[in-house]
């Protein structure tokens, strides 16, 4: 009759209850609500990092990440096709890099060079996004290029200029070769428009003496095929010496920063929390100094003082999980609303673009962060009945009965 | 709003009032400096982020303050360079909030070594004066050594660019650059030292070599690029810069803050602050709620009181301001204690720092320390108590408004 | 040895600085069915008595022996499950708790005892019968009368088989008609199922009635009287 008596007392009490669930609730949405900001925007700046030009798998020779060398490069990278074809990876493309001087008419830049397929490369990055001016490489295209939009200016380069690439090839002899500059690319990102210049693959696999090889190959998954395809090709490569590398094994920072941000969110959240456990805290001992007599009353008959305990903590517990349901109903509406609508915040960030930030943010929360504040909450929540649920078990029968 | 009570009065009813449930009231208390503290212990941790990793960026390599030939920003190219620097040095080193100033000769090269090449920022270096502006001189690595002034062919790299050439100490480099007549030369150096500052401008594409060896070399004669300025303080930088551009009045020059030549700092301060501020909004809402939902309780068990006061000849206004006060006086009195426990916890581990290092390697990008100094600014105290007492008036407005709607003599039959 | 014996019983309490003698030395032997009003003016210690002797509370000197057990050195839950297995209380008022229904409400000391669901309800049911509120069952008590609520308190007291109940004052809260329905009905308790009853009262009804009266003055027995 315990469960019977606690749910019967809560309604009788109803607009204790009420506010007390509503209390609850309230700030589960709003850990909810938050968790949907941060996760939203922490998920569209890894998302966007990816869709940049890092791609969210990269495999190269073994060793080419620590130290990339036109010696170290994957031979034959067709020979792959029928295996990503095998585990549902659609969007790939290979890419050659390294390093050359960009001469313009008086000045001149280092730079890296990336030779792009251009059939594949559009649905792996966003690179032909990114173009201000002029026109992206289409197959066929010779000795074309395109450049971000700072090294352009610094060099003096409009297009239809022409300006010559120096580097080295493969035998390590000077390779120079005349280009012209087809489009500018302008991104914000300060890799992009101050140090990358894009070429189709075969004219610099021809330039560098390089035939077939290429130095990256590039794939772009949803982040929740990430890590199984990872161990899937790492297993199915196994012998062909290649590394197989997570965008955030080549560029952990962004990574360790998401962890660094939660760290400040989950400081916030513990506010929260305890403004939560105060609230309950409150409610719960409101509700048992009514009730002293009748458990005064309950002991004469022969109940025990952890029977008293009892009732207190099962009350406490179906306030809360009353205050979780509304709270967890209430935040995911909210974060599916402003998921839709988006949070704008362009106004108090002005380039965040650079960062990978989207300053129209939408929310939206992981699976762990949402079951782990749901239970966070409950938890605080049958913690803060558990002192006056003590309280109720020291109680004495004869003070508890004379209590009015 | 006239009232017939005087102030005095009302707060200390008010007063009594908090105090006859003790429990409640500390509970609620106990609620609101913890979270109020909490809150701005958080933000002094923000604040204190932001200002070091200004001070780390600045002294990294950017310096308080950049002298440049007009256009040298847009441009970066040699073509903009200041052929006398000497009587600018000058001119600088007379002003009283210059802490130390030095030149520097910027052009982009590539550097590279038997099968591979890099491209890098070289900069030449004054070895003597350089150390004085930034850390330059400190991310050299152990086994390395700083540029000595005679030494021209010395060569310091970042580490990731020595990584990727596969050099070590002594190794010989060629670097390749486009002089101002529109030449390509080389030159052959030597690896003297590696840089190693976390900051990947500086490890990913930085090649340092003596000024006059790069004068020399680019047939450039005394020019400069950059004339780099570190002031005594951030606080000097605005006047310093107002100084300077009246005492060089030269239309050819440009005279540039270091969050002129590169905000991302700014931007990225002014991001972290837009985020903290939203979180704070609502973390404060959810603390109304709280304090709303107390409030109402509690004057709910009071409804037969207040149906008595009625009775007897309290009038509305005096029972929407007593109720009020209450609030207003629990909530203020809770947020500022907060505040001031949160600004203790703040200062007393602003000298230690807390050791977040277990984030190491995304630090160092954010010109970050491993160690995190919370800082106590006048604007985050002001956004963080206004706001508290903003949020204790709309607490109070309701439950004192919904006081004042009782009939006494329904109130007074409430059990 | 009696149903009931208390020994030398003293008990005293601090009210700030002051200590009040609450009891000074009471024996008292009370049998098996005997039906015992405590009488005296509030202060006379009697409902202190009632609560030593119902091990609500311990003496500080003295003995109570019930059944020949004594309670003295138990711990609080100890005395419970005594109180559960021994004694029926009735108070003055607010005896019910308030979200259970009257059948409930008898039903709920069954359920301490570790009755079967079903069973208690039929207990539950045959007890309220026999106070005659049988048909009230289902009703919550501020549905119920006073005098109702004080029927449903007695069926609850002696749902449990006690060897006895206790009262504390209970037709206090009610008129005298319905009060002395009340002592009638815990007479007839008494006669029908041999229980023996120890009840504190000044309600000249209740002192009317009862087989033995005993009389309280500042924390001691004064006189005693056997009625027929």
């Amino acid at each position: 009759m315990l469960w019977a008596m606690a749910w019967r007392n809560l309604l009788r009490n109803n607009r204790r209850s009420l506010l007390t669930i509503f209390g609850i609730a309230a700030g589960l949405c709003a850990l909810l609500f938050l968790w949907g900001f941060n996760d939203g925007s922490h998920n569209r700046m890894m998302e966007n990092i990816q869709q940049s030009y890092l791609g969210s798998i990269q495999i190269h020779k073994q060793g080419y990440n620590a130290k990339p060398r036109l010696a170290d490069p994957i031979v034959q990278p067709e020979r792959f096709a029928p295996l990503f074809g095998e585990l549902g990876i659609e969007r790939w493309t290979t890419r050659l890099r390294t390093f050359a001087l960009v001469a313009g008419a008086e000045s001149s830049l280092g730079s890296m060079v990336m030779g792009i397929d251009p059939v594949h490369e559009q649905a792996t990055s966003t690179l032909a996004a990114k173009l201000g001016e002029g026109r992206f490489i289409r197959d066929g295209d010779g000795y074309v290029c395109l450049l971000g939009a700072t090294a352009a200016r610094n060099l003096g380069l409009k297009v239809g200029d022409s300006l010559v690439l120096l580097t080295q090839d493969r035998f390590d002899t000077l390779a120079a070769e005349r280009f012209t500059l087809i489009g500018i690319l302008d991104s914000g990102e300060m890799g992009i428009d101050r140090g990358l210049a894009v070429v189709p693959l075969a004219t610099l696999q021809t330039m560098l003496a390089m035939e077939q090889r290429v130095s990256d190959i590039v794939m772009l998954l949803p982040s929740e095929k990430l890590e199984q395809t990872t161990a899937q090709l790492k297993a199915k490569l196994a012998g062909e010496g290649v590394e197989v590398l997570r965008w955030y094994d080549i560029f952990p920072l962004m990574k360790e920063w998401v962890r660094l941000d939660n760290g400040f969110f989950y400081l916030f959240m513990s506010v929260v929390l305890v403004i939560i456990v105060a609230g309950v805290l409150n409610t719960v001992q409101a509700s048992m100094l009514e009730r002293v007599h009748e458990f005064g009353v309950m002991m004469g008959l022969g109940a025990k003082g952890s029977q008293i305990g009892r009732i207190v903590l099962i009350e406490s517990l179906l306030l809360g999980l009353c205050g979780v349901l509304l709270g967890t109903l209430l935040g995911l509406a909210l974060v599916a609303h402003f998921h839709g609508v988006g949070i704008d915040l362009s106004s108090m960030m002005d380039t965040a673009e650079k960062y990978y930030i989207d300053p129209v943010i939408r929310t939206e929360i992981d699976t762990d962060h949402l079951l782990s504040t749901i239970l966070i909450v409950l938890l605080c929540n049958f913690l803060a009945a558990l002192w006056p649920a003590w309280r109720a078990t020291r109680l004495e029968p004869v003070e508890a009965i004379r209590h009015v | 709003m006239s009232s017939r009570l005087p102030f005095a009065t009302h707060l200390r009813l008010a007063v009594r009032n908090l105090l006859r449930n003790r429990r409640r009231t500390a509970i609620t208390l106990a609620a609101f400096v913890c979270g109020v503290g909490a809150l701005t212990f958080i933000v002094a941790l923000n604040d204190g982020w932001m200002a070091d990793m200004k001070t780390n960026f600045v002294l990294t390599q950017m310096g308080h303050i950049q002298i440049h030939a007009e256009g040298f920003n847009d441009s970066r190219s040699i073509d903009q360079r200041l052929a006398d620097p000497a009587p600018i040095l000058a001119a600088v080193a007379r002003q009283p909030e210059v802490a130390a100033v030095t030149a520097r000769l910027s052009i982009s090269a590539l550097a590279s070594v038997a099968g591979a090449s890099s491209g890098v920022d070289l900069m030449g270096i004054d070895p003597e004066n350089e150390p004085k502006v930034s850390r330059l001189r400190e991310f050299v690595q152990p086994g390395g050594e700083w540029l000595k002034a005679d030494d021209r062919r010395g060569l310091l790299l970042g580490a990731e660019v020595a990584r990727q050439l596969d050099l070590a100490i002594g190794d010989k480099v060629v670097l390749m650059a486009q002089s101002p007549g529109g030449e390509l030369v080389s030159e052959l150096f030597r690896l003297r030292g590696i840089l190693k500052s976390g900051a990947p401008e500086i490890d990913q594409g930085k090649a340092l070599i003596g000024i006059d060896s790069a004068r020399q070399w680019l047939e450039v004669e005394q020019a400069a690029t950059e004339i780099v300025i570190r002031a005594q303080n951030h606080e000097a930088v605005l006047p310093l810069q107002t100084a300077l551009l009246a005492e060089l009045p030269d239309p050819n020059l440009e005279i540039m803050r270091w969050s002129q030549i590169d905000p991302m700092i700014e931007q990225w301060t002014a991001t972290a602050d837009a985020s903290t501020f939203f979180i704070l909004t609502i973390v404060i809402a959810v603390i109304l709620i709280e304090v709303l939902n107390t409030m109402l309780m509690s004057m709910h068990e009071r409804v037969r009181e207040f149906g008595l006061m009625e009775a007897i000849g309290t009038g509305k206004r005096e029972l929407f301001l007593m109720l009020l006060i209450e609030t207003v006086l629990l909530v203020a009195t809770g947020g500022l204690l907060g505040y001031l426990f949160g600004a203790a916890i703040s200062l007393a581990l602003a000298g230690p720092g807390i050791d977040i290092s277990a984030f190491a390697d995304a630090f160092a990008f954010f010109y970050m320390d491993p160690v995190c100094h919370p800082l106590l600014t006048l604007k985050s105290g002001v956004k963080i108590v206004g706001i508290t007492l903003i949020a204790a008036l709309i607490a109070g407005l309701y439950p004192a408004w919904k006081a004042t709607r009782l009939n006494p003599v329904a109130a007074m039959r409430e059990v | 040895m009696a149903l009931i014996e208390t020994r030398e019983l003293h008990k005293h309490y601090q009210l700030g600085e002051i200590s009040v003698a609450a009891l000074n030395g009471v024996e008292l032997a009370i049998e098996s069915g005997e039906f015992v009003v405590l009488a005296g003016r509030s202060g006379s210690g009697k409902t202190t008595l009632l609560n030593l002797v119902g091990a609500l509370d311990m003496p500080d000197r003295g003995e109570v022996f019930i059944r020949g057990e004594n309670f003295h050195s138990l711990s609080k839950d100890a005395r419970a499950s005594f109180r559960l297995r021994h004694i029926g209380f009735v108070f003055q008022a607010y005896n019910l708790i308030r979200v259970l229904s009257a059948r409930e409400n008898v039903a709920y000391v069954l359920e301490l005892q570790g009755v079967a669901k079903s069973e208690r309800m039929t207990l539950a049911d045959r007890w309220l019968a026999e106070v005659g509120l049988l048909e009230l069952g289902d009703r919550r008590p501020d549905q119920l009368s006073g005098g109702q609520q004080q029927r449903v308190a007695v069926a609850r007291a002696l749902a449990s088989s006690p060897a006895i109940v206790l009262a504390d004052e209970p037709t206090a809260n009610l008129d005298s008609h319905t009060g002395m329905a009340l002592i009638e009905l815990m007479q007839h308790l008494n006669r029908e199922h041999g229980t023996t009853f120890l009840i504190a009262s000044h309600d000249p009804n209740v002192l009317a009635a009862a087989g033995r009266l005993v009389r309280m003055e500042d924390g001691a027995i004064v006189e005693e009287e056997r009625r027929g």
